[in-house]
C-alpha cells in the first residue's frame, strides 16, 4: 500500500470505519512511514478540534427576522402575480453568456490544437521534402538505369525546387548515357519550367541531344515554356543533315508557336 | 618461369576448349551485373547454374538468312592456313576465345564483341536470372530475352527488342526497331521505360497488375483495351502539359512509360 492510498483512508481509519483487512494494511504502512504517521496525527488533531468547537445556535432574533422576511416575500408574490409571467431576461442572458464563453473556449481550444497540428504537419512535410531530396540525390548516381529514372521522377514530389537537386537532374539530362533517363529528366524538369536555371539547361540540352525522342521532348518543353532563346538552337537542328525528318517537322511546327 | 607457365596453362587450356566448342564459360559468383556490347543479335536464355555461357551463332535470333551464312563461316574458321596463328582484332585482344573481350570491374562483368556484324551470326547467352543485364546490340542486332525477372537495360538502333515472360524493371530503347514486351507480372521496385523513335511499341500486361501508365506517341497512335483515361466530370477532354495519356491500372503501382515518336503504341490486357 502506498502513501497516496493511505492518505485517503486516514479519516476512515480514525473513525474506525475500515474493514479489518484495510485496517491491517494501513497500520502496517503507518508503522514504516513517518510521513503518514504525521499526516495521521494532524488529522486526529483536526478531528479533535472539530469535536471541541461549540455548537452554534441561531439566536432567537434570527428566527424572527427570517419569518418576517418569509411573510413579506409571500405577500409580495401574492400581490404581483403578473410579474412572474414576464419574459425571464436575466436567466436567459446568463445562459447566453455561459454559451458564449463555452463557444469561445471551444474555438480557442481548437485553434490552439489546429496550430499545433499545423506546426507538426509542416514539420513532417519539411522532413518528407528533405527525405525526397536525399533519396533523389543518392539514387541519381545508381548504376541501374531504372533506378535513375525512379530518382528523377521522385523529384516531382518536391514542392520547392532545391537547386542541388535541380542541378543533379539537369546533369542527367545533359550527360546520362541512357536516353530513357534523359527523357525522364526532361519530363521531370517540366514542373520547374519557370526556373531560369531549368530553362537555360533545356536550351543547352538541345545542342547536346542526339536521340530524336529526347530532342522532341526538349522541343515541346521549350515551346510550352514559350522560350524565345530556343529559336537559334532549333534552327541549327533544322539545318543539321543528321536530324531525322520527323524531328525537323516538330521543329518547324515549334518555330511557328514560340 | 615454371610458375608463369603453370599460371598461364589454365587460361591457355580454357581458351583452347572455347575455341574448340566456340563457347565461353565463366562463373558469375560475386557478379551482380553483366554488360554486353555487340553488333550482332543476342538471345538471352535463363540458365540454372551460376555461370555465364556464351555460344557463337544463333539460328533463332531474328536475323534473316542466318542459317545459310553459318555454314560459310564455319569454313572460314577451319582455315588451315591459320594454324599456329591467332585471330587478332582492331578493337582489342580476345581473352574469351570467342572473339570477345572480357573485363571485370567489381561486381560488373563487361563483355565487348570484337567481331563485326559481318562475321558474327548472333550470340546465345545462357546465364542465371539473378544478375542485372545491360545489352547494347549495336546498329543491326536484335535482342530477345525470355523468362527474366531482374533488371534489363537494352539498346538497339535498327534491331528489334523482344521480351517474353519478363517482370521488369526494364529500360529499352530502339531508334527504328519495334519493341515487344510480354509481362508475366510486374516488379514494383523500379519503373519500366520503353522508347522507340520510329518503331512500334507493343506491351502485354496481365489484367490484375498494379501500374501507373504514361504513354505518348508524338505522331503515331496509342491503342489499348485498358480503361485508362477517366471521363472528366465537366465533360471536357482531359488535357495535360505533355499531352501524354496517363492512367492507373488497378489503383496504380509501378510507373510504366511508353514513348514513341512516329510509331504506334499498343497496350494489351492479357
Amino acid at each position: 500500500m502506498k502513501c497516496n492510498d493511505v492518505e485517503t483512508l486516514i479519516i476512515d481509519h480514525l473513525e474506525n470505519a475500515l474493514s479489518g483487512e484495510e485496517r491491517d494494511l494501513v497500520e502496517r504502512h503507518l508503522r514504516e512511514c513517518p510521513n503518514c504517521q504525521s499526516a495521521l496525527e494532524q488529522s486526529r488533531q483536526l478531528l479533535v478540534m472539530i469535536g471541541q468547537l461549540p455548537r452554534e445556535v441561531p439566536p432567537e432574533t434570527l428566527r424572527l427576522s427570517f419569518e418576517t422576511m418569509l411573510e413579506a416575500e409571500k405577500a409580495s408574490t401574492e400581490t404581483k402575480p403578473g410579474k412572474l409571467i414576464s419574459f425571464p431576461w436575466k436567466p436567459l442572458l446568463r445562459v447566453a453568456a455561459a454559451a458564449a464563453l463555452l463557444i469561445a473556449g471551444v474555438l480557442y481550444g481548437s485553434f490552439q490544437a489546429n496550430r499545433k497540428t499545423e506546426e507538426r504537419v509542416s514539420h513532417l512535410e519539411q522532413q518528407y521534402q528533405e527525405m525526397v531530396k536525399e533519396r533523389t540525390l543518392a539514387m541519381l548516381d545508381n548504376r541501374s538505369a531504372s533506378k535513375r529514372i525512379q530518382a528523377v521522377s521522385y523529384s516531382e514530389e518536391m514542392e520547392q525546387p532545391d537547386e542541388k537537386v535541380l542541378q543533379a537532374i539537369i546533369n542527367r539530362l545533359h550527360h546520362d548515357e541512357n536516353a530513357n533517363v534523359r527523357l525522364a529528366a526532361a519530363e521531370a524538369l517540366w514542373k520547374f519550367k519557370d526556373e531560369e536555371l531549368v530553362k537555360r539547361a533545356l536550351i543547352h540540352a538541345l545542342d547536346l541531344e542526339t536521340s530524336p525522342d529526347v530532342q522532341i521532348a526538349i522541343i515541346e518543353f521549350l515551346i510550352g515554356a514559350r522560350e524565345k532563346r530556343a529559336v537559334k538552337p532549333m534552327q541549327k537542328l533544322l539545318n543539321e543533315p543528321a536530324t531525322p525528318g520527323f524531328v525537323k517537322e516538330q521543329v518547324r511546327f515549334g518555330l511557328t508557336q514560340i | 618461369m615454371k610458375y608463369f607457365i603453370i599460371l598461364l596453362y589454365p587460361i591457355f587450356l580454357s581458351g583452347l576448349q572455347a575455341l574448340g566448342q566456340k563457347e565461353f564459360k565463366k562463373s558469375l559468383s560475386g557478379i551482380s551485373r553483366v554488360e554486353i556490347e555487340t553488333e550482332t543479335s543476342v538471345r538471352i536464355i535463363k540458365g540454372t547454374g551460376s555461370e555465364i555461357k556464351i555460344s557463337s551463332g544463333c539460328t533463332d535470333c531474328g536475323n534473316d538468312g542466318v542459317k545459310i551464312r553459318v555454314n560459310e563461316k564455319q569454313k572460314d574458321e577451319e582455315d588451315e592456313k591459320a594454324n599456329g596463328l591467332k585471330a587478332i582484332y582492331p578493337g582489342g585482344t580476345d581473352n574469351t576465345g570467342i572473339g570477345m573481350i572480357q573485363q571485370q570491374d567489381g561486381g560488373v562483368l563487361k563483355l565487348r564483341d570484337l567481331m563485326s556484324h559481318l562475321k558474327r551470326e548472333g550470340l546465345v547467352i545462357t546465364l542465371p536470372a539473378s544478375v542485372a543485364l545491360y545489352i547494347d546490340a549495336g546498329s543491326l542486332g536484335h535482342i530477345t530475352v525470355e523468362d527474366w525477372n531482374t533488371e534489363l537495360e537494352l539498346k538497339t538502333i535498327v534491331g528489334e527488342i523482344r521480351l517474353k515472360k519478363v517482370t521488369g524493371p526494364v529500360t529499352a530503347n530502339s531508334s527504328t526497331g519495334n519493341i515487344e514486351a510480354d509481362f508475366s507480372a510486374l516488379n514494383q521496385g523500379a519503373p519500366i521505360s520503353l522508347m522507340s523513335s520510329t518503331g512500334n511499341i507493343e506491351v502485354n500486361l496481365p489484367a490484375n497488375v498494379k501500374a501507373s501508365i504514361e504513354m505518348k506517341s508524338t505522331m503515331g497512335g496509342v491503342y489499348s483495351n485498358f480503361d485508362l483515361v477517366k471521363q472528366r466530370e465537366d465533360g471536357l477532354k482531359p488535357v495535360s502539359g505533355h499531352r501524354a495519356i496517363s492512367g492507373d491500372i488497378n489503383n496504380g503501382g509501378v510507373k510504366i512509360s511508353l514513348k514513341a515518336s512516329t510509331g504506334n503504341i499498343y497496350l494489351r490486357k492479357k
